[in-house]
């Protein structure tokens, strides 16, 4: 069950297809990250979700809420969807504040009472508000779905120490104050570091209280130090405001790290949805193995089970859509380097070269074969170059069919 | 379906980055339809013109062609335009190359001397050539003072190209056994050469459109005889066709500048040439920088200030008249800028933000006035408005419409750069957080493209209220502005009468050039 089905979504720039058949399941309350090689269409993914730009074809549903569909194309301002932009994008005319509450709608009779879905201003529309369409709305009993952003399930508890006469302004500090913020409310964003701005944009996504909020490669213009810092705590703070995010990246690392979930993209179609874990350590192909993380790749022949390659006979699983082929038949053999340790027997090799990392490094040895295989070795356990080696691997290898 | 739908990265890359800030859809169709009526309205001049010049008939239209008084005109015309492009390109590139290349104290004072003569209009230099030689007339006189207005088109472009030109190459061919000319002809020219041609073929294009100059020193080319054939004669074919030939030889010279100006191809390396002394040599360099200053400005200006402060001229100074002058002149510039803004809006909004063919021919539609002479607009303007619009002719609707047609481009140009610079990406976040189109463009759009707006009305501010020709067609009976009055003045050889008029067009004219610098600098600072 997904909080946000996107099915079948198709976007094209003329003749070019940039998504292709696109389907993704997104639960309440996770984050998605979306992973892809620059140019897969990643991005073209989530502005399709937001509604900037026309789909040809399928269906994208928030909360049971069709806003792209057949004949449906609703305008991104009535999606209830936050968007955090890759450059922070902070309105450079107004204070950080006044960013940070953009979005939050003002009244123009109430000095800038900003009311919670489903409360009802309790002055709204001052004096002539029977005639004005503004304040009939406002005085209008509130129907079930009326509110933009008003999820329509039982509203989480967002803030619980929220008093009843939530101003505008106590939202906007509110905000200041979780994104750590709180002094700088009347900088200029000109004024702001690239994570301060970074923050602000995300306090502003969040401030109308979106059903999505949608993060388009939000730290890839920090530096990497910043970056990692900023992203761990972004994703503390989604998690901690019961938010669904889709967060848009081509940092292995970063989807990894943060996600509940991550969808590999490429050439506008999604490979695979699964959790870090299983997009790591069971990728659907080897081009996914690749991209997802460092790999060591042998030729091998299957054996119900068993590969036998360069590195012996080693277990392993069959990762091809079809059924396991018969005995003796060619496939490719993936390993990660993390799984190739030193030990005593198995198949001996010669230590030809050592990055050297700190932490661990990634060595290569020569196998009787010929053949090099890498393999990461915590910093302890480094053999020197010319030193003979045995290896093993400790986990189930993965086998693909031969292309 | 699985094959590579995208290209390879860097091609991507480089294909993202041309089309930063514009979004790869169409455009909604409203803004298509309106910036289409906005451009529909630049071109009515021009197609006027080949309506009404059609009808005459093609047989006629050949025998007028053939007569020897147009072919000379063309000729005085093109002859004139050639000189003074040669003559600019030359002069304009030295100075160029000096104000880069040689290191003065007065770096800066210099840099704005060679600008200079872009803020005086060409009749007025004119004018105040006649003060001092009241019997200069003919072709040398209109080609000095033309060159003299004309240089910075030359020397700011190049000057800007070779400030970002590579050194790294001359420094090569240096080493490689040139002379420092041959290294420079082999290594730098080809870098700037794009911004000389471009330079060159506006001057082309200004020569060919000026009328006031050449009709105050009395030599005969196209846009006076189109003035000539329309006022004396009321030989309204006649004048129809010469505008046509003129508007014919302009659109071929803005066809080879758009060309010109595409082909930049950038040399990579940062390094620039060191400047240095100026030596020896320092007193031919300032000569040559000091030409065009000198005759497009301070010449004219010290002959305009001798007659004006002259007491017989002041004694007789009409000052209601010259009061009720500047009062017209700035109202018909305020009302021209206004109209323009507007009209400009649509395309300058449409080109900033979406591509395709279909806008590209709407922007180079908006971009027909600066392709077309003064004259010639008000020419044609004359014949639309009596066969299409009796109730206008006569008055400043008209008037204040050529203006809109005129220098439009001038309001596009910089309205489409300040909405531009405006990323896309803030109208996205506005539009997430809840704000409707209009309200996105109001809100954030318009309110950061505020200073290109305003520096585009600007422009088209000042340009109106120097304009000449189409002011002196189109004008209503009994309405002057300042240009009027100086040319109804100078024809009659009054230069003393002529100069409050002259001196208030200057003082009326800086003022927007003020608040223009006064606009850019705050946004450097921003």
């Amino acid at each position: 069950m997904g909080w946000v089905v996107i099915e079948g979504l198709r976007v094209a720039y003329g003749d070019t297809r940039v998504l292709d058949d696109v389907t993704l399941r997104i639960p309440r309350g996770s984050l998605v990250a979306v992973l892809g090689p620059s140019g897969c269409g990643k991005t073209t993914l989530l502005r399709a979700v937001a509604g900037l730009l026309p789909v040809s074809a399928g269906t994208i549903t928030v909360g049971g809420r069709q806003v792209t569909g057949p004949g449906v194309q609703r305008a991104p301002e009535k999606r209830g969807m936050g968007w955090v932009p890759q450059d922070a994008s902070l309105f450079p005319h107004l204070s950080v504040g006044e960013n940070i509450g953009f979005g939050l709608p003002r009244t123009r009779q109430t000095d800038e009472l900003y009311c919670e879905p489903g409360e009802v201003p309790r002055r709204a529309a001052g004096l002539f508000g029977r005639f004005t369409w503004r304040g009939r709305a406002a005085r209008a009993p509130i129907r079930e779905n009326v509110s933009v952003h008003a999820p329509p399930l039982t509203p989480v508890p967002l803030t619980p120490e929220r008093s009843p006469e939530n101003s505008r302004a106590s939202r906007i500090t509110e905000l200041a104050t979780l994104v750590g913020l709180a002094e700088l409310v009347d900088r200029a964003p000109a004024q702001l570091s690239g994570g301060q701005a970074q923050r602000v944009s995300l306090a502003r996504a969040l401030a109308p209280r979106p059903e999505l909020i949608l993060l388009d490669e939000p730290f890839a213009a920090l530096d990497p130090l910043l970056r990692s810092a900023l992203r761990t705590e972004v994703a503390a703070l989604l998690r901690g405001q019961h938010n669904t995010s889709l967060l848009v990246t081509h940092d292995q690392e970063e989807a990894l790290s943060l996600a509940d979930f991550v969808a590999v993209m490429r050439g506008g179609e999604i490979l695979q949805f699964a959790t870090p874990a299983e997009i790591y350590e069971r990728p659907i192909d080897p081009w996914v193995a690749s991209f997802v993380g460092d790999t060591v790749e042998l030729g091998g022949a299957w054996h119900d089970g068993i590969v036998d390659c360069d590195l012996g006979r080693v277990p392993a699983d069959w990762m091809g859509a079809e059924a396991a082929p018969p005995g003796g038949t060619p496939v490719r053999v993936l390993l990660r380097p993390e799984w190739v340790t030193l030990t005593e027997g198995d198949t001996p090799a010669v230590t030809t070269a050592i990055a050297y990392a700190g932490h661990d490094a990634l060595v290569s040895f020569e196998l009787p074969t010929g053949v090099v295989v890498r393999a990461r070795i915590a910093a302890p356990d480094l053999p020197r170059v010319g030193a003979s080696v045995a290896l093993r691997v400790r986990q189930h290898a993965l086998a693909y069919p031969r292309t | 379906m699985t094959a590579l739908i995208v290209p390879p990265p860097t091609a991507d890359a480089a294909a993202t980055r041309k089309a930063q800030g514009r979004y790869r859809f169409g455009a909604p169709p409203w803004l298509l339809v309106l910036a289409a009526l906005a451009a529909a309205t630049a071109a009515i001049p021009l197609v006027y013109l080949v309506v009404r010049t059609g009808e005459a008939g093609l047989e006629e239209l050949l025998a007028t062609l053939g007569r020897p008084r147009v072919l000379s005109l063309t000729v005085n015309t093109v002859v004139l335009a050639a000189a003074v492009t040669l003559s600019c390109l030359v002069l304009g590139t030295i100075c160029a190359w000096i104000l880069t290349r040689i290191r003065f104290s007065f770096q800066r004072t210099l840099l704005l001397a060679s600008a200079l003569p872009l803020a005086v209009p060409s009749y007025l230099a004119a004018y105040g050539w006649l003060v001092w030689f009241p019997s200069l007339n003919g072709f040398w006189a209109s080609w000095f003072v033309m060159t003299a207005v004309c240089a910075p088109y030359v020397t700011l472009p190049v000057a800007a190209a070779l400030r970002g030109a590579s050194a790294d190459l001359e420094s090569v061919a240096r080493t490689l056994g040139r002379g420092p000319l041959r290294a420079f002809a082999a290594a730098t020219w080809p870098q700037i050469r794009p911004a000389a041609i471009a330079g060159a073929l506006l001057v082309c294009l200004y020569t060919l459109s000026d009328f006031g100059l050449v009709a105050m020193l009395r030599f005969q080319t196209l846009t006076w005889g189109i003035n000539a054939a329309y006022g004396a004669s009321f030989d309204r074919n006649q004048a129809a066709l010469l505008a046509l030939v003129l508007v014919v030889l302009a659109l071929v010279v803005v066809a080879g500048e758009r060309r010109s100006r595409r082909q930049v191809d950038r040399v990579p390396g940062r390094s620039t040439m060191p400047a240095r002394a100026p030596g020896r040599a320092g007193g031919v360099y300032l000569t040559m920088l000091l030409v065009a200053p000198l005759g497009g400005v301070i010449v004219p200006v010290f002959g305009l200030l001798s007659r004006l402060l002259e007491a017989e001229t002041l004694r007789a100074m009409d000052v209601p008249r010259l009061i009720g002058a500047v009062g017209t002149t700035l109202a018909l510039a305020l009302a021209a800028a206004v109209v323009a803004v507007l009209v400009a809006l649509p395309i300058a909004a449409l080109a900033a933000r979406y591509s395709g063919r279909f806008v590209v021919v709407i922007e180079a539609i908006g971009f027909l006035g600066h392709a077309l002479p003064g004259i010639v607009v008000g020419l044609s303007l004359v014949f639309f408005a009596l066969a299409a619009v009796p109730m206008f002719y006569q008055t400043s609707v008209v008037l204040v419409f050529a203006y809109v047609v005129l220098f439009m481009p001038r309001a596009i140009g910089s309205m489409r750069s300040g909405i531009a610079a405006v990323p896309s990406s803030l109208s996205d976040v506005a539009r997430t957080l809840g704000l409707s189109p209009v309200q996105t463009w109001w809100r954030v759009t318009a309110r950061l493209a505020l200073p290109g707006i305003a520096i585009g009305a600007l422009l088209v501010a000042i340009s109106a209220m120097k304009e000449l020709p189409a002011t002196l067609l189109l004008r209503p009976t009994g309405v002057s502005t300042l240009a009027t009055e100086l040319w109804s003045r100078t024809a009659l050889f009054e230069f003393g009468a002529a100069a409050p008029y002259a001196a208030a067009l200057v003082l009326v004219a800086m003022v927007p050039a003020a608040l223009l610098s006064g606009i850019r600098g705050t946004k450097k600072e921003l």
